[in-house]
């Protein structure tokens, strides 16, 4: 009895999510975007690599759909890769700040004297611009794929931290906190076992949101040369190599960045919807 | 009977931005095996910081300081280090809490939580763990506890909450249970079903239990000896019937009569004691209930009374009115 009614319960919030057609419209969009570019080695018609300098600067045609760069590589298979390299850097650059920041978070949250040292740590660190200090990691480690990652970890990581010691804090205070710590559990048990699944929910809402802007702020590195290096194509140094001929060849700079945009806008409608889902008070 | 818990002398501050405040204050007294020993008293007397500071639930890095003793069985808690402690939380002492909904952890099954609580202290498979759990269920009176044992919390109604708080506290069969005011959150039919069950419990199993509590009605039902504190201190200490028949203390007095019974004449205004509880850090030179004491007197202004033996065995005051009436000696 009690599993169907959970049961029901999920549908109606699924119900109701349906109802909402932007919604919809959009995560239709970002989930076909983002599929073609998890299949990317499966779908792209050319090798994202291979330059035919005969055929470069073509208009968009029926062998190559997006047309071609100034190398003479094929657009549409360049997009997708760059997608899947995107979706890459998002949803690694979301888990690893995540798990550090939960971490660090919880245990700022529980600990007052650690509380002081992280928090101060992470002002500090959130004082500085994200571009100036993504920019300013890469430079001092050098550009290539994991680097532009671990410097966007560092830089999100602050935000989770910050989420996650707010509620920590509240959470160590409830009775139940109290009762398994007189139940005889030690402190690692009741951070990880009993504060992080309370902690969780606000938790991945503040992933969403940190997925999708490490899409963008990776396409913005990339675009100004210290993201992805080339010749791997991100959607950021695709349209940084169209710059130049951005009034002859319109496809280099729309399809790349039609793709960026709609990645954004679903991720964030589908960031609301969650945040929806999962927050008590919004039901 | 042979002493289960004996506290002595034992002092727990705390450092506040008014500076040191003493929230319990050389308060000793004992628990018998078997024993339900009542500690009553308005809010803020340091009831329960009495008892988690037998359970030294505060942590110590955190501006709190414990001095005295709190002997279990003779062994000296307020010296074991937090891991031997850890020991002896949940499985000699056990605790339930006033608001049952608050005190268990909303994203865990009640099974779950006892099956953790069992697995803390004992070396046994999740299997029989909850298979242990379901007779605990069982034990504290929950219908169907083979089910009950998969509910969430919040799907539980308050008394039966309360049923599984308890059937968590007995998972480890503690020798000392410490129930702080386990009935206060419920309403009255289903707070007499937990206190009986709670002294039913008690003469099972044999294990001694401090009842805090500030309803008067549960303690003369239950209890055998109780404890009256007032900030921060034992005023008086007795056997229940000694304390109902023949309470000493002005504010002892003051707390029965301001307890309507069926004979109070509804056309008179109910008894108070008047002013509030004042800030600890307020307390003055003298009797700390000197400002609200109907009898008090200068001496009560400027020092301070001891715990005064009466006539009846145990039954102790601290108050001036009976420093000739019995023996004049500090407790020990």
């Amino acid at each position: 009895m009690k599993k169907s009614r959970k049961h029901s319960d999920r549908y109606f919030m699924v119900k109701s999510l349906m109802k909402n057609k932007l919604l919809l419209i959009f995560a239709g969009i970002t989930l076909i975007i983002a599929i073609a570019g998890i299949l990317a080695p499966v779908i792209a018609p050319c090798d994202p690599y291979l330059e035919e300098p005969v055929n470069r600067l073509m208009a968009p045609c029926k062998e190559h759909l997006f047309g071609t760069d100034i190398y003479g590589r094929d657009v549409f298979s360049r997009v997708l890769y760059g997608v899947r390299l995107s979706l890459l850097v998002g949803v690694m650059t979301a888990l690893i700040s995540t798990a550090v920041g939960i971490i660090l978070g919880l245990l700022a949250g529980y600990f007052r004297i650690m509380d002081a040292v992280i928090m101060r740590i992470c002002e500090a660190l959130s004082t500085i611009p994200v571009y100036l200090m993504a920019i300013t990691l890469i430079t001092l480690w050098g550009v290539s794929t994991k680097n532009v990652i671990i410097s966007m970890a560092i830089v999100y990581a602050p935000l989770v931290i910050t989420v996650t010691r707010g509620v920590a804090m509240s959470i160590r205070e409830q009775t139940y906190i109290e009762a398994i710590r007189a139940a005889g559990a030690s402190w690692s048990r009741i951070v990880f076992g009993h504060m992080l699944p309370n902690v969780i929910s606000p938790v991945i809402v503040q992933m969403t949101y940190i997925f999708a802007s490490a899409m963008l702020v990776e396409a913005a590195l990339s675009f100004l040369g210290a993201g992805i290096p080339l010749p791997e194509p991100s959607l950021g140094n695709i349209l940084n190599e169209a710059r130049n001929v951005i009034f002859s060849s319109w496809w280099l700079v729309v399809f790349p960045g039609l793709c960026l945009i709609f990645i954004m806008l679903g991720i964030n409608v589908l960031g609301d919807a969650i945040r929806d889902v999962l927050d008590p008070l919004s039901n | 009977m042979e002493n289960l818990l004996k506290v002595k002398e034992l002092k727990t501050s705390f450092q506040t931005l008014r500076g040191e405040v003493t929230a319990v204050d050389g308060v000793s007294f004992e628990v018998k095996k078997g024993e339900i020993l009542g500690i009553v008293g308005e809010s803020g007397c340091g009831k329960s910081v009495t008892s988690q500071s037998i359970m030294r639930l505060y942590n110590e890095k955190e501006l709190v300081k414990y001095e005295g003793e709190v002997l279990l069985e003779g062994n000296n808690l307020l010296k074991l280090s937090e891991k031997e402690m850890r020991s002896v939380r949940g499985n000699d002492i056990a605790m339930i809490f006033q608001d049952a909904l608050s005190s268990l952890n909303p994203v865990f099954t009640i099974g779950n939580q006892i099956v953790e609580a069992i697995r803390l202290h004992e070396k046994i498979s999740k299997k029989e763990a909850k298979k242990r759990a379901v007779e605990l269920l069982r034990l504290t009176g929950i219908p169907i506890p083979e089910k009950r044992v998969d509910a969430y919390p919040h799907e539980l109604s308050g008394g039966m909450r309360q049923r599984a708080m308890i059937a968590l506290a007995l998972s480890c069969q503690p020798k000392l249970l410490i129930a702080d005011e386990p009935t206060t959150a419920l309403d009255v039919t289903i707070q007499a079903q937990i206190m009986d069950l709670i002294v039913e419990l008690n003469q099972k199993m044999g294990m001694g239990i401090m009842l805090i509590t500030h309803d008067l009605g549960v303690v003369a039902h239950t209890c055998q000896r109780v404890i009256v504190m007032y900030l921060g201190q034992i005023v008086e200490e007795g056997m229940v019937d000694e304390i109902f028949k023949n309470p000493s203390h002005p504010y002892t007095k003051g707390l029965i009569k301001s307890v309507p019974t069926t004979n109070t004449d509804v056309s008179r205004k109910l008894y108070t004691i008047k002013g509030v509880v004042p800030l600890l850090s307020e307390a003055g030179e003298g009797c700390r209930f000197c400002n609200r004491c109907e009898m008090a007197t200068e001496k009560c202004r400027t020092s301070k009374p001891h715990l005064y033996s009466m006539k009846n065995e145990g039954h102790r005051v601290r108050c001036f009115l009976y420093e000739k009436g019995g023996d004049c000696h500090e407790a020990k």
